[in-house]
């Protein structure tokens, strides 16, 4: 087997092995630090509390994720349509994002009735740069004599855009949504913090701050085990639908299944200047 | 038809280099003329000013004829994720109704048009799959694809080797026989200018303008045995030896 996946899976099973052991040994009280097998079986028995929450967030981040591409994908292409919006546009989406969430998600909660719409905004508000900045550098980034080929035939900004500029974006696009899918769960779980909601509409972050206030560690990390799943769920997921897509085109010559070069890297723009 | 007129073109970028200085050149409907010149004497310029990319800052440059003008670029420039098929039928494509093609005939259109340059079979092939000539030979259907009265050509044979440079060559002299469109044809090359053309203008750089037009003596018909030909070899030397004086000494404009 190759060491890029035993030595990774090794150590982390190592590290839990000398965490237990350090707290069975140690007799560190649970109260002060659960023991992994203790964490994992809170994580069993209160499976009934925790999934409903785990399932807030979940929805939480993804509804985030989603309206963050939908906003930054469309933003970012009438930006490349005009000019104009862009400069009237930019310095407010630079503004959303120099902002921290936790200076600004109390105010959100004022003016948004629902918590669970003002939830999702401050989710949104986090996710959403990255998204329009990847897109953005993604249709900037078309190739210089494609350029010309569409001027030299009279193309239309729609044309231009739907030919050329986003599916030269594409690859952009793809690692804007891997840095938005992580996002979107620490903006999710950080605005619930801030919130410090309770009721049966609450996420993980909820469960958390009610097991402090009653140093129920073992729930805590149990909690915290489902946040760090789902970050890594999500994470793999981005990582592997884009290239499964890929897989379906044609693969070129040699190697089956090989992504087509302008879906992994970009092109070096060409010095075409006067000769 | 009429002859594609410049007279005193000059053209300065922007970031103050003066690529064109009063440039005059006439071109008659259906003739093959090259431009011969060093790296820096603005042929690309001129040919991005017929083509319509760049606008003189002096000097007026016709309005491409009803075909239109076709543009191969000195590498493919296709589009990395459409077939090659599409890539042939982009322009089509781009002028949308004013062309009043359907979907299908645009499709047919290409695929003869693959099939003149020899890529038939290769219609739904991507272009990383091809080589680096078959690209240009997509690239040039591409140019061809609208019928324009004006093929424009920089340097696009610059990155290929000797053998598929001269078979592309012979191929697109082949292409403009049948097409009958006018040809300006930009390299550096003084062998692939004097085989491809009737008439080679020779520029000098510094700022760009034209030092000499040679006519080139030779049957229409070329093939091998002209390439073996005296000559041929004659022409390259005389044509060499012009673009030797355009590059050192100050110029003898001769028409």
């Amino acid at each position: 087997m190759k060491p890029e996946r035993w030595v990774p899976a090794l150590s982390i099973t190592l590290a839990l092995l000398a965490w237990e052991a350090l707290v069975h040994w140690a007799r560190i009280p649970h109260y002060t630090l659960p023991a992994p097998s203790r964490v994992l079986a809170t994580v069993w028995t209160d499976f009934g509390s925790l999934w409903p929450a785990w399932w807030f967030t979940l929805r939480l981040t993804l509804g985030a994720l989603v309206l963050a591409t939908l906003g930054g994908v469309l933003l970012a292409a009438a930006f490349a349509l005009s000019r104009v919006l862009e400069l009237a546009l930019l310095p407010f989406a630079v503004v959303l994002q120099v902002t921290p969430l936790v200076a600004i998600a109390p105010l959100i909660l004022i003016y948004v009735d629902s918590t669970t719409a003002a939830l999702l905004l401050c989710t949104w508000l986090v996710a959403f740069f990255p998204m329009l900045a990847n897109t953005l550098a993604g249709l900037r980034a078309a190739d210089r004599q494609l350029h010309e080929l569409f001027t030299l035939y009279g193309a239309t900004p729609w044309q231009r855009l739907k030919w050329l500029l986003l599916p030269s974006a594409v690859p952009y696009l793809l690692s804007g949504l891997r840095i938005c899918g992580g996002l979107s769960l620490i903006a999710g779980v950080t605005a619930e913090m801030v919130a410090g909601a309770a009721g049966r509409e609450t996420g993980l972050a909820s469960r958390i701050l009610e097991a402090s206030f009653r140093t129920d560690t073992p729930r805590m990390f149990a909690a915290l085990l489902l946040l760090v799943l789902t970050g890594l769920a999500l994470y793999a997921l981005l990582e592997w639908a884009p290239r499964r897509l890929a897989r379906r085109r044609p693969a070129p010559g040699s190697a089956a299944g090989s992504r087509p070069a302008w879906f992994s890297t970009s092109k070096p723009v060409k010095d075409t200047s006067c000769n | 038809m009429n002859d594609i007129e410049l007279s005193g073109i000059s053209h300065r970028y922007p970031n103050g280099v003066q690529a064109l200085a009063d440039v005059s050149l006439r071109i008659a409907p259906g003739e093959f003329v090259s431009l011969l010149g060093p790296s820096g004497c603005g042929k690309s310029t001129l040919l991005r000013l017929l083509a319509g990319l760049e606008t003189p800052s002096d000097g007026r440059v016709p309005a491409p004829g009803e075909g239109g003008v076709g543009f191969v670029f000195q590498s493919p420039t296709l589009l990395p994720w459409s077939t090659v098929r599409d890539n042939v039928a982009l322009p089509l494509r781009l002028a949308g109704r004013a062309r009043g093609l359907s979907s299908p005939q645009r499709r047919a259109r290409a695929d003869a048009l693959l099939q003149r340059v020899g890529l038939a079979g290769f219609e739904d092939a991507w272009p990383e799959e091809l080589s680096g000539g078959m690209q240009m030979r997509a690239s040039l259907a591409r140019a061809l694809v609208t019928d324009p009265t004006l093929l424009l050509l920089d340097e696009p044979f610059a990155a290929l080797d000797e053998l598929t440079r001269q078979k592309m060559g012979d191929d697109l002299l082949t292409l403009w026989r049948e097409q009958g469109c006018t040809v300006l044809f930009v390299t550096h090359n003084v062998f692939e200018a004097v085989y491809l053309s009737q008439r080679v203008v020779v520029m000098s750089a510094r700022p760009g303008r034209v030092h000499a037009e040679v006519a080139i003596d030779a049957p229409v018909l070329r093939d091998h045995a002209f390439r073996r030909s005296p000559a041929y070899l004659e022409q390259c030397v005389a044509v060499s030896g012009t673009l030797e004086a355009a590059m050192s000494g100050p110029a003898a404009v001769t028409t």
